[in-house]
């Protein structure tokens, strides 16, 4: 247990350097654009003397090394700046919008996995003609654009069927608590989240498919069946269990295309989380808090890439000892 | 291609018989068709394979039923013991599994078996090497963990697919000596399919000579060695350099181990045959009985 | 002959670095090759038998420098191959060869044998293509690839173990090298094929005998005898012992060529079941922490306490050169 640990403070420690070079960024981008930074912070808001006065309050006439000691002390302690269009604290915005995007994300991105892995892995050891119909069908999935597909499946399941509502995260009017608080709450995810989790299970699903097929093709396979155990058994305990591996390493690059198809799945579906913000701020012109979504859209995937390297550390032993 | 073409060979109970052959002999594909472990592209298009005392004919059973078989009745020991472990289970869970399917028992009475079976074939420290995983075990010691799942359930055939070529000489030597008192102690017949005479020698009491599909000769070991018959097995084992002869080793047979999508017509020895005539290119010659624990397909000896 | 042996090797050692210098615990290294010696003459053919972690293959590498060493010298006709810069070693490169043990992993799949051939005629001479394919055609019928012609439009995949590994020679002794390093060359061979190389190499070895030393690389001790004179046998990157295979086989010094030789298998059912067989203990440990003192004492019958504190050297013992106390004094 302490090899693992150890493995993840290892890590961590390689992780920190990437969230510090994606804060430096997001400083350098903002100072060194051609054009006045100030107006880029404040935005089209006010005249001459209010964005003098933001100029000095925003400190954007000291020197540039200043100004950074300034900045990475502010990120430290939460501050990401203000965002003047909406009149609220940037942080503020973004982080009541957190939840809802990763109860969206993590949703999809479970259901995915678990219909994808074993999809792929009956298809892996089936072959024949159900495996040609899979793969076809994965490769459609891909290729399905998220915004297109969004509102096609809002278009037929919440207008022509009615089944599920138009949008938002919980029914407008109707205070529930509790467990119809919950039951509301799935009631509205179901449409996004299905859309979301397409395309990643049609991706885990090939990916899957090619690493238990290239798994079946091991030595040890041949050991496992020599022993008479069930076939089923075979596959999945033996083949899938190291198959999983490069699945793991995919699924984990996917959070960033997860989080990427959030912003447009959850603008059409008026989903309150990063992504809409995110969506609605470009429109705006409100670049702090396009900004400070950048800053913690680069936390949530280097978390996601820790954590997947914590789930190969895992699955795979032999990571362990070096 | 003809992997195997047309062997006939029969087992005794507590013998233990060599299939020796090289590259393209078919002598791994054999063994692979008694486990019924052939891969996708290959089918046993012909023949029986009886196992006793029940007279079943392996080839005609069903999955399920020869699931049975496997591990039971007939256990496999592999060449290379890096690549035919589990890489990501457990040692011990890997010795444990066939006992648990086998004979139904809880996992916690299987591990137990399992850690008796390492201390068995002398692996120090056995109840932690069980939690090892296969990478941190050494070469002679993976090896006698395959070992360990091929008798894990008592079978009374053990076949062993080139077991200890993949290891270094001094642990080639004490791998076959575990081997030969596993096989007398607990009853068990051994196949050994190898390249290696010199391994032969050592363990086994018969020994068969595969050439391109076929057999070309079996006999008792002593006799063989003593007096081999057809001229592939004279062949072979000149070319085998010993150490306490000179000039031993030198030479080999001409031409190189045949094609076997189109084997040559008549014998298909005869393109590297010092012996050759006429009879040997247009007529393959049948295995004949020349006595009593010999047989040879040969036209010399006729 | 010259005044200097063709092959010097002056305590040679390759150490890998394994792991980083973390929290107290120092640098740790791989002693892959750990001082090794001797002298080769023109003309003289020696063995290096060793189990795997022996570092026999590092150390040929290092001798021809395709690994560069940790510390030592290697002389070739007089000439330090480490003081060398790249040019130089360059030009050099085909008075030393190598032969590997994988014939069809040392040849280039994409390119016809012709090519494979004559690049060494092409890189290293100013020759006329007309020449080289002459020169060519004569070594493929030198490693007895008839009718040559007939080779030289074949891709490696065509032809067979046997075949590749003659082009793996034809191609070292193109230009005539004078030292000559084959590692493992018939163990990728089925065994009817094998005795046709070492026939082959003790040919070209005995119409060379003035010009060329070489160096044969094994873990079997009966293939080194059929091809070389003297050998010495290699345990964790230390030489244990050194002298005529014929002898070495005959009455082995060392406590692990004793073990080695006693483990060999022999195609004879009367002398395998017969003999005495010195008990197999251990394994090979591990090379990152080496035994103290003689790396061979922990699985050694005859372990004195002198064994686990130094290192014994390499004395002269009969016709040999033995590191054990056993012999010492």
């Amino acid at each position: 247990m302490t090899q693992l640990l150890v493995f993840i403070i290892r890590r961590l420690t390689q992780y920190i350097p990437m969230i510090l070079a994606v804060i430096i960024v997001t400083f350098l981008l903002v100072r060194l654009a051609p054009g006045d930074p100030t107006y880029i912070l404040v935005g089209e808001v006010g005249d001459e003397s209010f964005v003098r006065a933001a100029r000095e309050r925003l400190g954007l006439d000291k020197p540039l090394y200043e100004q950074f000691v300034i900045y990475i002390s502010n990120v430290f302690r939460g501050d990401l700046g203000y965002s003047y269009l909406r009149s609220e604290p940037v942080a503020k915005l973004i982080v009541e919008r957190i939840p809802a995007t990763l109860l969206l994300v993590l949703t999809a991105m479970f259901i995915s996995a678990l219909i994808g892995i074993i999809v792929g892995t009956i298809a892996a050891a089936k072959r024949g003609a159900a495996d040609l119909t899979l793969s076809t069908l994965s490769i459609v999935g891909i290729s399905i654009p998220y915004f297109w597909l969004a509102q096609i499946i809002l278009i037929i399941f919440a207008v022509w069927l009615g089944v599920f509502p138009l949008g938002g995260m919980v029914s407008v009017g109707h205070e529930y608590q509790g467990l119809q608080y919950f039951i509301d709450v799935v009631y509205h995810l179901t449409l996004p989240a299905m859309t979301l989790a397409i395309f990643n299970i049609a991706f885990t699903t090939k990916i899957t498919r090619g690493s238990v097929q290239e798994a079946l093709t091991q030595d040890y396979i041949l050991t496992a069946r020599a022993k008479g155990i069930p076939e089923s058994r075979v596959v999945f305990r033996h083949a899938l269990r190291n198959a999983l591996i490069p699945v793991v390493t995919y699924t984990g690059f996917n959070t960033g295309v997860l989080l990427v198809g959030a912003i447009l799945t959850e603008t059409v579906f008026a989903w309150p989380g990063m992504g809409s913000l995110l969506y609605d701020s470009i429109r705006l012109r409100d670049y702090p808090v396009v900004l400070g979504i950048f800053i913690y859209g680069s936390i949530i995937v280097v978390l996601a890439n820790l954590l997947v390297d914590i789930l190969y550390g895992i699955l795979d032993p032999r990571i362990r000892l070096r | 291609m003809r992997a195997v073409d047309g062997v006939t060979l029969d087992l005794r109970k507590g013998e233990s018989l060599a299939i020796v052959g090289e590259s393209g002999s078919g002598k791994s594909t054999l063994a692979f068709s008694i486990m019924r472990l052939l891969p996708d592209n290959a089918r046993i298009i012909d023949g029986s394979i009886w196992l006793y005392p029940e007279k079943i004919d392996l080839v005609r059973l069903s999955n399920d039923d020869m699931r049975k078989v496997r591990g039971r009745r007939i256990g496999m020991v592999f060449q290379d013991p890096m690549t035919f472990l589990n890489p990501v289970m457990r040692v011990g869970d890997q010795v444990a599994e066939a006992i648990m399917y086998h004979h139904g028992c809880t996992q916690k009475v299987a591990r137990k078996r399992a850690v008796e079976l390492l201390e068995r074939l002398r692996i120090p420290d056995a109840s932690n090497v069980a939690l090892r995983y296969p990478h941190q075990l050494s070469g002679g010691m993976k090896q006698r963990v395959i070992i360990a799942i091929a008798i894990s359930c008592n079978p009374e055939i053990l076949i062993a697919d080139e077991p200890t070529t993949a290891l270094d000489v001094t642990v080639q030597a004490e791998v076959l000596e575990l081997l030969r008192g596993l096989i007398h102690e607990l009853g068990m017949s051994l196949i050994l399919v190898t390249h290696d005479l010199g391994i032969v020698a050592e363990i086994c009491d018969r020994v068969a000579i595969m050439y391109a599909g076929k057999i070309v000769e079996i006999a008792e070991t002593y006799s063989l060695y003593k007096s081999p018959k057809h001229p592939y097995t004279v062949g072979l084992l000149k070319a085998v350099p010993r150490i306490h002869e000179s000039n031993s080793g030198v030479g080999g047979i001409r031409g190189s181990p045949p094609d076997l999508v189109n084997p040559p017509a008549g014998c298909r020895f005869y393109p590297r045959c010092p012996f050759v005539f006429e009879k040997c290119l247009g007529e393959e010659p049948p295995l004949i009985r020349v006595n009593n624990d010999r047989a040879v397909a040969c036209w010399l000896m006729m | 002959m010259g005044t200097f042996p063709s092959l010097k090797v002056e305590n040679v050692k390759k150490y890998f670095q394994v792991g980083r210098a973390v929290f107290g615990r120092g640098k740790q290294y791989v002693k892959a090759v750990d001082d090794v010696s001797f002298t080769l003459d023109v003309g003289g053919s020696l063995g290096i038998v060793g189990e795997s972690g022996s570092g026999k293959t590092t150390l040929a590498k290092v001798i021809l420098r395709l690994l560069e060493p940790t510390s030592g010298k290697v002389y070739l006709d007089g000439v330090n191959l480490f003081s060398l810069n790249n040019k130089e070693l360059r030009k050099l490169r085909p008075k030393m060869q190598m032969i590997f043990q994988d014939p069809m992993a040392s040849l280039n799949p994409r390119k016809k044998i012709m090519h494979i051939i004559g690049q060494v005629f092409k890189i290293h001479t100013g020759i006329s293509d007309v020449e080289i394919r002459e020169r060519v055609i004569d070594l493929l019928a030198k490693v007895g690839l008839t009718p040559p012609e007939l080779f030289l439009d074949r891709y490696p995949h065509e032809l067979s173990g046997g075949q590749r590994q003659r082009v793996c020679i034809a191609r070292a002794i193109a230009l005539n090298p004078k030292l000559l390093i084959a590692d493992e060359p018939v163990s990728a061979l089925d065994v009817s094929v094998r005795g046709q190389i070492v026939k082959l190499l003790l040919e070209i070895y005995e119409k060379h005998i003035n010009e060329i030393a070489y160096i044969v690389i094994s873990h079997d001790i009966a293939l080194i005898k059929s091809l070389c004179k003297d050998t010495m046998v290699m345990y964790l990157g230390k030489v244990v012992e050194k002298g005529e295979v014929r002898r070495i086989i005959e009455e082995p010094l060392h406590p692990y060529s004793q073990m080695l030789i006693s483990s060999i298998p022999v195609p004879d059912p009367e002398i395998a079941r017969n003999r005495k067989r010195i008990p197999i203990s251990g394994e090979i440990p591990s090379l990152i922490n080496p035994p103290k003192g003689c790396y061979f004492h922990p699985r050694c019958p005859y372990v004195m306490d002198r064994c686990r504190e130094k290192t014994p050297p390499l004395i002269k013992v009969d016709d040999r050169l033995v590191s054990c106390y056993l012999y010492s004094e």
